[in-house]
């Protein structure tokens, strides 16, 4: 990223205070998304958004694993995230590892819930096959394209188009042998099992700077941030994971505010990613 | 069309489709108009260049002599001025000229010099003795002078200045000594491409109506910033000009937002046109933005599909018109 004169600096702390933005956006506005599915066709479901200038694509892989023992009547997912060296000079080579390691620990907490599987987005138990047995294991991968700040909610939306757009095939359990041994599966080419992702809950990430909170900022804002709060909210409302960043220390009462301010946001957020999940999902359906 | 991409509904499809095609088919700029007898031949790397071989034809730029054939290495448009054939590239890097005017940010401070990035393949410097001092008096720099260079210029300071020349590497030096260049502060700044930017003999507009400064550097960065008077700033060193600052910020008195609002008006008319592939010229970026006024179209809402179109559909009744004068 390119550094910012003091003037310039100023020029944007002073919009954020003012309501007006360097492109014309208020405070808590966001910038026109655009959603593509079924952008990877080898994958089990994917999707491209771009948020702004961020461009993110996440794909979802399933494949047949066995569960783990202290669980065994539930699937296993896991989060991975790649900073492409496309997005920004300083990604190549080993230089994007910090970041992408840090927005997989954020998605993996905001997403996939407790250690005993309680209130995640996607219902564990909605993947087994075969109790013990046979389990589907799924794999979410996000990379970034493009990088122009709020990385962490354009993963997010882009994970849960992407469940919107994924099909699990159907297993049919052919035989069934001793206890000890893996059963023989047959996996279905037709019938697939969608998920629904009314559940599943966006990121909205509230970037501090100065005394005001701005809600997808682009780079050049986030320079200028003292604290950032990301808050996972559900439909309902409810608190599915929270994040802290930044090294300025937050009164509690700001921290309350800001969750407030990012549920009334989310609000926008799930009804505008639902329209376009729709609108993909009828564009699909008519070629 | 780059980066901008507004998700459009069917009829702005439609209507931008027509109006893409009616800019093709209509000749871009009056100098093609006059030479309407050739007509311009585009083309690609590797494409033969028809040339008449009894002549002794002098291959310029972006041709390469292959097997007895002139083949282009360029994609571009091919042009002959008597025995010369070259091909012009359309989307080319800067190519600086002696007296163009730059902004540039200041990346390194080096004895007696500042480096500034300047969108070009290297980077261009600017020494202390083609700078003004603070106290406006004409004299032989000093060491001390050179220690206290960083009160001048900072590192990421946007600076404004004029190309002098060039030095024997091909690097560029640059002067800032009139009261019109030097540091450029409540603004922000555009990069675009910089085969958009041609050269005129304004580069610095203060359109009045606004009291915007708007600085179209032929290097492709734009400064849209509040209108500042030459030579208010210039006296006062960088620690002065920070203390006024944070006074200024806590009291609270930042740019007027009637001025803002303007900028950032029209610094979406410069993302827009830029993202359309239009030259970008005065007249282009202020009536962008009166007509966005015009359509009552929200400051963030001008990077969306209605501009979009909209000024498409100008620029083809603008070009269309002026066929018809010259015609």
């Amino acid at each position: 990223m390119v550094g910012l004169s003091e003037g310039e600096r100023r020029f944007i702390r002073g919009g954020i205070a003012q309501d007006l933005r360097s492109d014309g956006r208020r405070r808590l506005q966001y910038c026109p998304i655009s959603v593509q599915t079924g952008v990877i066709p080898q994958a089990n479901g994917s999707a491209r958004v771009r948020l702004g200038a961020t461009d993110v694509i996440a794909t979802i892989k399933a494949e047949l694993g066995k569960p783990s023992l202290l669980q065994p009547d539930k699937g296993k997912v896991s989060i991975h995230v790649d900073c492409s060296p496309t997005a920004a000079p300083m990604f190549e080579g080993r230089g994007g590892e910090e970041l992408s390691s840090e927005l997989s620990l954020a998605l993996e907490r905001c997403l996939l819930g407790g250690k005993s599987g309680a209130g995640a987005a996607i219902d564990l138990s909605s993947l087994i096959v075969l109790d013990g047995k046979v389990c589907w294991d799924l794999y979410i991968d996000g990379l970034v394209i493009s990088s122009d700040g709020n990385l962490l909610d354009t993963l997010a939306a882009a994970i849960k188009v992407a469940l919107s757009n994924t099909g699990i095939p159907k297993v049919n359990i052919v035989y069934d042998g001793s206890p000890d041994d893996q059963p023989e599966v047959d996996v279905s080419d037709e019938e697939f099992l969608q998920f629904d992702t009314s559940g599943v809950p966006v990121v909205i990430t509230l970037t501090k700077v100065g005394k005001h909170y701005i809600v997808d900022a682009t780079a050049e804002e986030e320079s200028q941030m003292s604290s950032a709060v990301s808050v996972s909210v559900n439909r309902n409302g409810q608190i599915c994971g929270l994040i802290k960043r930044g090294g300025t220390g937050l009164d509690p009462s700001v921290i309350l505010d800001m969750i407030s301010v990012a549920k009334h946001v989310s609000k926008e957020l799930i009804s505008m990613l639902d329209s376009e999940i729709a609108a993909a999902e009828a564009s699909d359906d008519e070629s | 069309m780059r980066d901008l991409q507004p998700s459009l509904n069917q009829t702005q499809r439609v209507r931008l489709q027509s109006a893409l095609r009616q800019l093709h088919s209509l000749p871009s700029s009056s100098s093609s108009l006059l030479y309407s007898v050739a007509v311009a031949v585009a083309v690609a790397v590797a494409d033969p260049i028809h040339v008449n071989h009894e002549d002794n034809i002098l291959k310029g730029h972006g041709t390469l002599d292959c097997d007895g054939e002139v083949v282009a290495t360029l994609c571009g448009v091919v042009e002959r001025v008597n025995k010369l054939v070259y091909v012009h590239a359309l989307q080319a890097r800067y190519k600086p000229e002696v007296g163009d005017i730059i902004v540039g940010r200041v990346i390194e401070i080096a004895p007696k010099r500042w480096r500034l990035e300047i969108n070009f393949s290297q980077v261009a410097v600017l020494m202390l003795s083609s700078m003004n001092l603070p106290d406006g008096i004409q004299r032989r720099r000093t060491a001390v002078d050179e220690l206290n260079m960083r009160s001048i210029f900072e590192e990421n300071d946007v600076i404004c200045a004029e190309v002098r020349g060039f030095q024997h590497d091909g690097s560029l030096h640059l002067q800032a000594r009139s009261q019109k260049y030097g540091k450029l502060e409540r603004g922000q700044l555009l990069t675009v491409p910089a085969y958009l930017v041609k050269r005129r003999k304004k580069h610095f507009h203060h359109l009045e109506q606004y009291g915007v400064d708007l600085i179209i550097g032929c290097n492709g960065f734009i400064w849209v910033g509040e209108h500042v008077e030459a030579g208010e700033n210039v006296g006062m060193l960088v620690e002065d000009q920070k203390k006024t600052s944070i006074a200024e910020e806590e009291s609270g008195s930042f740019t007027p937002l009637e001025t803002r609002k303007h900028i950032c008006r029209i610094a979406n008319a410069v993302r827009l046109l830029s993202a359309l592939g239009f030259t970008l010229t005065v007249e282009a970026i202020v009536d962008t933005a009166e007509a966005s006024l015009a359509s009552n179209i929200e400051i963030n809402d001008m990077l969306g599909a209605k501009l979009f179109v909209q000024t498409v559909e100008r620029e083809v009744q603008r070009r269309a018109s002026m066929v018809r004068k010259k015609g």
